[in-house]
C-alpha cells in the first residue's frame, strides 16, 4: 500500500436535516490518497446518509464537501448553493465511483451493456476500447464468462462483483461502498470481499460502510465509528475496536465482536 | 363572458334535471352491472366439469366481445335488439340495460382480479369446517372481494358516468343531452358545453379522491 | 327461416364494401392519434416525474381536465371550439387531435406510474456514474418502464379505437357513422349493427394479439 499525504476529501462542520430531523451533525473528514476507510455503526446512525452525501445523492444541508478541489456547500445555507452543487457533483462523480447494497445493475442489459454503458456514454470511449477494457476487468473479478448473462440470472455475488466492475470501468479515483454485502446470502459475502481487497491493495481509495468487522480490521488503515449522526471515534482499527474512546463504541464492539 | 354566464344561468333548471337524470342511469347501471359483474364472476369460478368448461367459454367471449367493442355501438345494438325481439322499451330503460351489460363485463374483469388476491387456505379453511358453496361465496369470499376491489369499484362507476352522455344518441334526456338540445334553440354551443364540462368534472374528480381515499385505507 | 337467411347474405353484401372503408378511416384516426397521444403523453408524463413544481402542476392539471370530462363532450368542444380559435380543420384532424388529448391523459398516467415504480437504485447507479437526467431516463428507466407497461398501453390503445366510434357525432367517416350509413340502405340496423361489431371486436383482437407477442418477447430478455 502506497500512501502519501495527498488529501483527496475533507469534509467540514458537514451537516444533514430533514426537515426538523438532523441525521448528521458536525461530520469532519479528511481522507488521503490511497486510505481505506471503514465506517461503522448501528443502523440508523447516518453512515450510509453521510457516504450518499459524498456523491450528491443526497444533498447537505450546512458545511463543505471538498473533493479533488470540488467543493459542495450546505444548501441551508445559501438557496443559491443548490444549483452550484448540481455542476460541482457532476465533476465529482467524474472521480468517484459508488457501490450499493443491492447491486443496482440495470435488468435490461447484460453484464457487458452494464459495464460499458459509462464508458461509451459518460467518457464517449469508442466500443471496442471499452468492450476490451471491459473484459479486462471482467476476467480479473472471474466474471468474464457471464459477461452475455442478463443480471437476473447471476447470484447476488456474482451481480456486486459485477458491479464493482461497472464502476472501475469508468476509471475512478475513489470509491464508495455502501454496505456491499449486507444483501448478499452469507456463503457469497466471501468472493466480493475478497474483490474488495484486492483493490485496496492495489492503492485505491475508498470508504466502505459495513457490518463486516472482519474486514475493517484486516483491510482498513481507518475505522470511523459514528452514532446518532455524529462521528465519534476515528482511528486505526487497532485504536478503535480495541480502546475505543467512548463508552457508545465500546458497548457497540463488546456486542458485535464477541458473536 | 357575462353574456355567456348569463345564457346558461338561465336554463339552469334544465341542467339541474339533466344532471338529475345523468346520475339516475348511472346508479341503476352501476346497480346492475355490480349484479352482472358478480354472478359472472360466481359462473367463472365454477368445477372443471364439461357444463363449467362451457359456461367459462361463454362468459369469457361475452367479456371479450364487450371490452372488444364500443359502447356506442352497443347501445345501438342492444337498442335495436331489444325492439326486434317484440320488447319496445322506454330508451330511458334500454340505455340502462346498455350500460349495465357493458358495465357488468368490465366489473367481472375487477372481481377476478379480487378474487384471485384471496389466499386459497382461506377457502379450504372454510370447507374444512363444512361450510355449504352458498355459504362460502356470501360469508367468505365475497365481502373480501368488495373489500379488495372498492377503489376499482369506483374508478367503474366514474367510467360509466363518462359514457353515459352517448345514451343522448337514444334521446335520452341526460345532461349532454340537455346541451344538445339547448344548442340547437339557440344557436349557441360552447357556454353550454362548457357548463356541462364543468359539471361532469367536479363529479368525476370528486369521486377521483375517493377513489384515493379507498387505496390508501385499502393499504393501512 | 330462408327467407331470413336471404335477407341476411343480401344486407350483409352491400354492407360490408361500406364497413371496410369505415374500418380503414377508424384505423387511421387511431393510428394517428395514438402517435400524438404518444408525444404529449410522454410530454406530460415527463412534466410529472420533473423536479420542477411548475411544470408538475400544469401537467396535473392537463391530465386532470382530459381525464374527468366525457370524451363525447370535449368532442363537441372541439368541434364547436376549434373554428372560434381560428383553427379551420376538417372533422377528421379535429377528431385525430381531440382523441389524441384525451387518450394523451391516460398515456401519461401509465408513464409516469411505470417510471415511479422502478426502483431508486436504478437512476442512482446512473447518477453516481455522472449520467445525466436525460440520459438517464432514456437509456435506463423507459426502456425497462416499456416492457413492464405494453399490457395498460395495449388497454388503452383498445380504448382509444373504442372512442374514435364517438367520433361519428361530428361526422368524421369512420367506422361507426359508415355503420349509420349502411342502414340508411339496408333498413337492417340489427344486422349491421353486429356487423359492425364484429369488425371493432377484430380489430382490437389483433391489438391484444400482437401485443401479447411483444410482451412475450419482452419477458425473455428483461425477467
Amino acid at each position: 500500500m502506497q500512501k502519501n499525504d495527498k488529501v483527496v476529501i475533507t469534509v467540514e462542520n458537514m451537516s444533514k436535516r430533514y426537515g426538523e430531523l438532523e441525521v448528521l451533525k458536525k461530520i469532519e473528514l479528511t481522507v488521503h490518497e490511497g486510505e481505506v476507510i471503514s465506517i461503522v455503526g448501528p443502523s440508523g446512525s447516518g453512515k450510509s446518509t453521510f457516504l450518499r452525501c459524498l456523491n450528491y445523492l443526497e444533498h447537505l444541508s450546512g458545511g463543505t464537501i471538498t473533493i479533488y478541489g470540488n467543493s459542495l456547500r450546505g444548501e441551508a445555507e445559501a438557496a443559491s448553493n443548490k444549483k452550484k452543487n448540481e455542476a460541482t457533483a457532476r465533476e465529482i462523480r467524474k472521480n468517484v465511483g459508488m457501490v450499493f447494497q443491492q447491486f443496482n445493475l440495470w435488468p435490461h442489459k447484460t453484464v457487458m451493456e452494464n459495464v460499458i454503458e459509462g464508458p461509451v456514454q459518460i467518457k464517449k470511449i469508442k466500443k471496442e476500447d471499452a468492450v476490451k477494457r471491459a473484459e479486462e476487468l471482467l476476467k480479473k473479478v472471474g466474471m468474464l464468462e457471464k459477461k452475455n448473462a442478463y443480471p437476473t440470472q447471476l447470484s447476488g455475488g456474482q451481480q456486486q462483483r459485477v458491479a464493482i466492475v461497472r464502476t472501475l470501468a469508468m476509471d475512478p479515483q475513489i470509491i464508495l461502498f455502501d454496505e456491499p454485502t449486507s444483501a448478499l446470502d452469507p456463503e457469497y459475502v466471501g468472493e466480493v470481499l475478497s474483490v474488495m481487497k484486492n483493490l485496496a491493495n492495489e492503492g485505491m481509495t475508498m470508504l466502505v460502510v459495513t457490518h463486516e468487522m472482519g474486514f475493517a480490521a484486516e483491510v482498513a488503515d481507518r475505522v470511523c465509528f459514528m452514532d446518532g449522526g455524529y462521528v465519534i471515534e476515528d482511528g486505526t482499527p487497532e485504536d478503535v475496536f480495541k480502546n475505543p474512546k467512548t463508552d457508545r463504541a465500546r458497548q457497540f464492539f463488546s456486542k458485535i465482536l464477541n458473536v | 363572458m357575462s353574456e355567456s354566464i348569463r345564457i346558461v344561468m338561465q336554463y339552469y333548471p334544465l341542467f339541474l334535471k339533466g344532471l338529475g337524470y345523468t346520475l339516475l342511469v348511472s346508479v341503476e347501471a352501476i346497480i346492475i352491472a355490480l349484479c352482472i359483474g358478480t354472478l359472472l364472476t360466481v359462473l367463472r369460478m365454477g368445477g372443471t366439469s364439461l357444463p363449467n368448461r362451457i359456461i367459462r367459454k361463454i362468459v369469457a367471449v361475452y367479456i371479450s366481445f364487450v371490452r372488444g367493442t364500443p359502447i356506442l355501438v352497443q347501445i345501438y345494438l342492444i337498442f335495436q335488439a331489444l325492439s326486434v325481439i317484440g320488447l319496445n322499451l322506454s330508451a330511458f330503460v334500454s340505455g340502462v340495460i346498455a350500460l349495465s351489460l357493458n358495465s357488468g363485463g368490465f366489473m367481472a374483469e375487477i372481481m377476478r382480479g379480487g378474487f384471485s388476491a384471496i389466499p386459497k387456505g382461506q377457502i379450504e379453511a372454510a370447507e374444512a369446517i363444512g361450510m355449504s358453496k352458498a355459504k362460502l361465496w356470501t360469508r367468505i369470499i365475497l365481502p373480501q372481494v368488495f373489500q379488495i376491489v372498492a377503489p376499482q369499484l369506483t374508478s367503474e362507476f366514474i367510467n360509466v358516468i363518462k359514457v353515459s352522455p352517448m345514451l343522448s344518441v337514444l334521446a335520452v334526456v341526460e345532461l349532454t343531452r340537455t346541451a344538445e338540445r339547448l344548442v340547437k334553440m339557440t344557436g349557441t354551443a360552447i357556454p353550454f358545453y362548457i357548463a356541462i364540462a364543468i359539471i361532469y368534472f367536479i363529479i368525476c374528480a370528486l369521486l377521483e379522491e375517493l377513489v384515493k381515499l379507498q387505496e390508501r385505507k385499502r393499504i393501512v | 327461416m330462408n327467407q331470413f337467411m336471404q335477407e341476411c347474405i343480401h344486407v350483409t353484401r352491400i354492407t360490408i364494401p361500406l364497413l371496410l372503408q369505415g374500418v380503414f378511416v377508424t384505423i387511421e384516426i387511431s393510428v394517428l392519434a395514438i402517435a400524438l397521444a404518444m408525444v404529449l403523453g410522454g410530454v406530460a408524463g415527463y412534466f410529472r416525474i420533473s423536479e420542477n413544481r411548475v411544470l408538475r402542476g400544469i401537467a396535473g392539471i392537463y391530465i386532470k381536465i382530459f381525464r374527468c370530462t366525457p370524451f363525447m363532450v370535449e368532442v363537441y368542444l372541439a368541434y364547436y371550439g376549434l373554428p372560434m380559435l381560428g383553427i379551420d380543420v376538417s372533422a377528421f384532424w379535429t377528431g385525430v387531435l381531440i382523441l389524441g388529448c384525451y387518450t394523451s391523459a391516460y398515456v401519461a398516467v401509465i408513464l409516469e406510474s411505470g417510471i415511479r415504480a422502478l426502483s431508486k437504485g436504478q437512476s442512482e447507479a446512473a447518477y453516481a456514474m455522472g449520467m445525466s437526467k436525460t440520459k438517464t431516463l432514456m437509456r435506463i428507466l423507459l426502456p425497462q418502464t416499456i416492457s413492464v407497461i405494453i399490457p395498460s398501453l395495449t388497454g388503452q390503445f383498445i380504448q382509444t379505437v373504442k372512442d374514435s366510434s364517438i367520433l361519428s357525432i361530428i361526422t368524421v367517416a369512420e367506422l361507426t357513422m359508415m355503420t349509420k350509413e349502411a342502414i340508411g340502405i339496408t333498413f337492417s340496423p340489427l344486422i349491421v349493427y353486429m356487423c359492425a361489431g364484429l369488425f371493432y371486436w377484430a380489430i382490437n383482437l389483433v391489438i391484444e394479439f400482437t401485443s401479447k407477442k411483444i410482451e412475450k418477447k419482452n419477458r425473455r430478455i428483461s425477467v
